[in-house]
């Protein structure tokens, strides 16, 4: 690999990265089922071995690796079949497009081949983001509501020289945020004035890789916390002597730890691996939903400190870091000049943070199990310059069961106990142009 | 009359009926101010002229016409200064980020470009204010800029002389239920053992535009452009169910309301431009736009609420709020609209060494000096009944100039062009006066001005 002024290499790569990062980094259906069909099929592997736009979310360093723009569009449709107690629990399939870019920037100089942008877009059919917040004590499985939301990612990729790359980049998600004002209107009917606002959260991702000679590639992502939030404030005032606290109608609907994934792969064609591993910081999950009274510390009026009040609190999440484990496999054919045939399969385990159900609250989790698989062709010159991919990918939600502690009143719908278990099955394809 | 209890029920109701019925923004920020500065300078006149990032906007089709790859980024601001009888209407200023990117190339050996545009509000993507239809506001510039505005876009020549392009353009509004359960302590309200959930979506819409652009000869391009219309159907129901802690009397409560709302409407149009290009580095640009403003749709809310009280013996006294009276909405009765936009630009070739840059020669440096006007005729009807949907004409003026730097490094084999532009939009006084000398707003006096200031950076590879 050539050398070229690294020093104006490091400056550029760290402006363009550090500006990324301003912009605080990743959603939800790709925590679920991966990003791309290529590193869904391989286990959702990819951050020392993915390829094209799918870069944005595996590791934005390997953008730097494309040649030439290409633009891939698509489908995802996943279904899920959960039970508890053998009873199947609601959950609506998934379907929705994906849209990816890569654009190597065509700098000259000492940039030339170096620099590559990269965009993904999952949107689901008819939803920005999903934000169901439901009462502890109802049955529900989160995970189905997870992958409803829309992955909006964006990034950049250096190739520094000597096998070294890295990339930044983010992920946005939709949050709501807004306030309530209820007061006497001059009328002295109760009037209000409403604001609310449609606002982006963001979380950033930053990637580096190191190639070991030609055949082999180590990789590591940092994903920021995403976090959707659904936060309305509704202040009731001037209603005669009758005080009312703000209401605060908020909870974290959408939510992804910070998390750190660490990759190797072997690159060359025709076999291709990678091995991987992602650590996961869910002990900094806050819970679903907030308190819908808070306490003041102070007297609004008076500045003067408070009695501790009773309002209700709701119980911490009690989730625990997790580990996650990928691999995943690749065989490349070349069976004709311009055509190329790639076989993939993968597996990954990934478990559950969330803890047992043993008190009065019902939102169920499981630890995933999951086996995949793809085929892509990639056409060349004399074909026209299309790529086709295909996936599928079965999770089995592992067999978990909840046993209510005693003081647990027998009206709750866990109780005694909750055996939960059930599949979610993904497919999906895309076609991308390359020009 | 009401007791506490009661009060407190209806009043967080109402807010949940309230938040229920807001709406986003009716236009956006691009139909409002200009998508990036160089457009916004010639006021907004480019749908035969767009072949940078605001071809996302402007007219899809011209992506295809971009020199080369192209990354765009900028800023906007725009104060407002709308009155009614001389008071502050305090309609937000409209500030945020503008880009985008264009790639073009070669599919099948015909010309083809992608392309995605955006401006992303500081404030939020979408800013909220929900207002009865009595309330007075300047309906079409209150929110108009406070949404985002997400397009991609496809386009291909399949002759030398015409483009064609499409795509979609994205939006998203709230629906769901919300729900509020427990006791409210009157006494200690800090103590109410209240809760609460959410079952909410954020809805995305898409919406499309399509454009063509026709070469004539040495002349310059025409253009034609139509953008979609588009609503948000929202819909809401919300509930509260529970008890109220009267000094120690427990009274159960039941409320239940429901919402349907249509908002966010953004009226179809209809674009026909003309650039003229024939004298060198001058570009005299004319757009003619039908807007589509008839098909507008009130944004007043549908409410329906009942309030349930199982009252205990020996408070037979409290008095319980009718439920409230169905709303009757007013058709605004909006008028179509043609909007007339000037555009001129010229480029001085200013100093520098002759480069060879997508294919032509330029000096090293360029400064282009560019001047816009644009006449909105107000498509309100006079707001004589009860709703007040204030507007007037709008007359709006705008320069800009940029320096261009063509291939001033060996990184950049193409240019750097960095684009300013200021904007003053003029809303003459219009005066209502209402049929009922008793209306509760009555007569009034509305207009104001507009100012606004951007800067976009973009390098052509």
């Amino acid at each position: 690999m050539p050398s070229r002024s690294p020093r104006c290499l490091l400056a550029f790569g760290l402006a363009a990265i550090g500006a990324l990062i301003a912009a605080p980094a990743k959603a939800s259906p790709e925590d679920v089922l991966g990003f791309g069909p290529r590193s869904i099929a391989m286990g959702g592997t990819g951050v020392a071995g993915s390829e094209g736009y799918e870069s944005v979310y595996g590791n934005p360093a390997l953008l730097s690796t494309a040649r030439s723009r290409q633009l891939t569009l698509g489908f995802v449709g996943a279904i899920f079949d959960v039970h508890a107690n053998e009873k199947k629990m609601a959950a609506g399939p998934l379907h929705g497009s994906i849209i990816g870019a890569t654009l190597p920037v065509p700098f000259g100089g000492v940039l030339k081949d170096r620099v590559a942008i990269g965009l993904g877009f999952f949107a689901p059919t008819d939803l920005v983001v999903r934000g169901r917040i439901l009462y502890p004590e109802k049955v529900q499985y989160p995970l189905v509501d997870r992958v409803q939301s829309v992955a909006v990612q964006a990034g950049i990729g250096i190739d520094f020289g000597h096998g070294i790359r890295a990339g930044g980049g983010f992920a946005a998600l939709a949050a709501l945020s807004g306030s309530v004002l209820v007061a006497t209107d001059a009328s002295g009917r109760i009037g209000t004035v409403v604001e609310d606002t449609l606002v982006a959260s963001y979380g950033p991702i930053v990637g580096l890789s190191y190639d070991i000679g030609d055949a082999w590639r180590v990789g590591a992502t940092f994903r920021g916390a995403l976090v959707g939030r659904f936060n309305v404030v509704i202040n009731v005032k001037d209603l005669g002597d009758l005080t009312v606290p703000p209401l605060n109608i908020s909870g974290v609907a959408q939510y992804d730890p910070w998390q750190i994934a660490l990759e190797v792969a072997r690159v060359k064609a025709p076999w291709r691996f990678a091995v991987g591993a992602t650590f996961k910081r869910w002990s900094a999950y806050p819970g679903l939903s907030e308190a819908t009274v808070r306490c003041p510390t102070n007297d609004p009026d008076t500045g003067q400190p408070l009695d501790p009040c009773s309002a209700l609190v709701p119980d911490e999440p009690g989730y625990t870091d997790t580990v996650s484990a990928h691999a995943g496999v690749e065989r490349a054919f070349k069976p004709a000049r311009g055509v190329e045939m790639r076989a993939r399969a993968g597996v990954f385990f990934e478990p559950s943070p969330a803890p047992s159900q043993t008190k009065l609250a019902n939102v169920y989790d499981n630890a995933r199990g999951s086996l995949s698989t793809g085929y892509g062709l990639a056409l060349g010159d004399p074909f026209p310059p299309f790529d086709l991919d295909f996936f599928s990918q079965l999770q089995w939600l592992l067999p978990r069961e909840h046993v209510k502690e005693a003081s647990v009143p027998a009206s709750n719908a866990g109780a005694p106990r909750t055996s939960v278990t059930g599949l979610l099955a993904s497919f999906g394809m895309t076609v991308g142009a390359r020009f | 009359m009401r007791t506490a209890s009661t009060s407190l029920a209806t009043s967080v109701l109402v807010a949940l009926a309230a938040l229920a019925a807001s709406s986003p923004a009716r236009a956006n920020e691009a139909d409002a101010y200009g998508l990036g500065s160089r457009a916004a300078a010639l006021g907004g006149a480019v749908a035969a002229d767009a072949t940078d990032f605001s071809g996302n906007y402007y007219n899809p089709a011209a992506l295809v016409g971009a020199p080369g790859v192209s990354l765009s980024v900028g800023y906007i601001h725009v104060e407002n200064d709308l009155r009614i009888n001389d008071r502050d209407s305090a309609v937000a200023p409209a500030h945020g980020i503008v880009g985008g990117l264009v790639a073009p190339g070669k599919l099948f050996g015909v010309p083809f470009a992608f392309g995605i545009g955006t401006y992303l509000p500081d404030a939020g993507l979408s800013r909220i204010k929900a207002l009865r239809q009595e309330t007075p506001r300047w309906a079409l510039y209150d929110e108009r800029a406070s949404i985002v505005f997400l397009a991609a876009n496809l386009a291909v020549r399949p002759v030398p002389w015409l483009d064609l392009g499409g795509g979609v353009a994205f939006l998203a509004a709230t629906k769901g239920r919300f729900a509020i359960s427990g006791t409210a302590d009157v006494l200690r309200p800090n103590d109410s053992q209240l809760r609460h959930e959410v079952d909410a979506d954020l809805t995305s819409i898409r919406y499309p535009q399509v454009g063509a652009r026709i070469k004539v000869g040495e002349l310059g391009y025409l253009g034609f452009v139509y953008r979609g219309e588009t609503k948000l159907k929202l819909s809401i129901d919300a509930n509260l169910s529970g008890l109220v802690n009267f000094a120690g009397i427990q009274i159960p409560l039941l409320y239940d309301l429901a919402s349907r709302t249509i908002d966010a409407f953004l009226p179809q149009q209809i674009v026909l431009g003309a650039s003229f290009q024939r004298v060198a580095h001058l570009r005299v640009n004319v757009d003619l736009t039908f807007v589509n403003w008839a098909a507008y749709e009130s944004p007043t809310a549908l409410t329906t609420a009942h309030l349930a009280l199982d009252l205990p013996p020996g408070t037979t006294s409290i008095q319980l709020p009718a439920d409230p009276k169905p709303t009757v909405v007013i058709p605004p009765a909006f008028q179509n609209r043609f909007v007339p936009r000037v555009g001129v630009e010229y480029t001085l070739p200013a100093a520098g060494s002759i480069r060879r840059v997508h294919g032509e020669d330029h000096r090293l440096l360029e400064i282009p000096i560019r001047a816009g006007y644009v006449f909105e005729r107000s498509p309100v009807p006079p707001q004589t009944g009860v709703t007040n949907f204030v507007d007037a004409d709008r007359h709006t003026m705008s320069l800009g100039a940029g320096v261009i730097l063509n291939a001033p490094f060996a990184e950049l084999p193409g240019h750097l062009q960095l684009d300013v532009h200021g904007q003053l939009s003029v809303l003459p006084e219009r005066i209502t006066h209402k049929d009922n000398p008793a209306d509760f707003v009555g007569d009034y006096r509305a207009g104001g001005t507009m100012v606004g200031l951007g800067t976009t950076l973009s390098a052509v590879f």
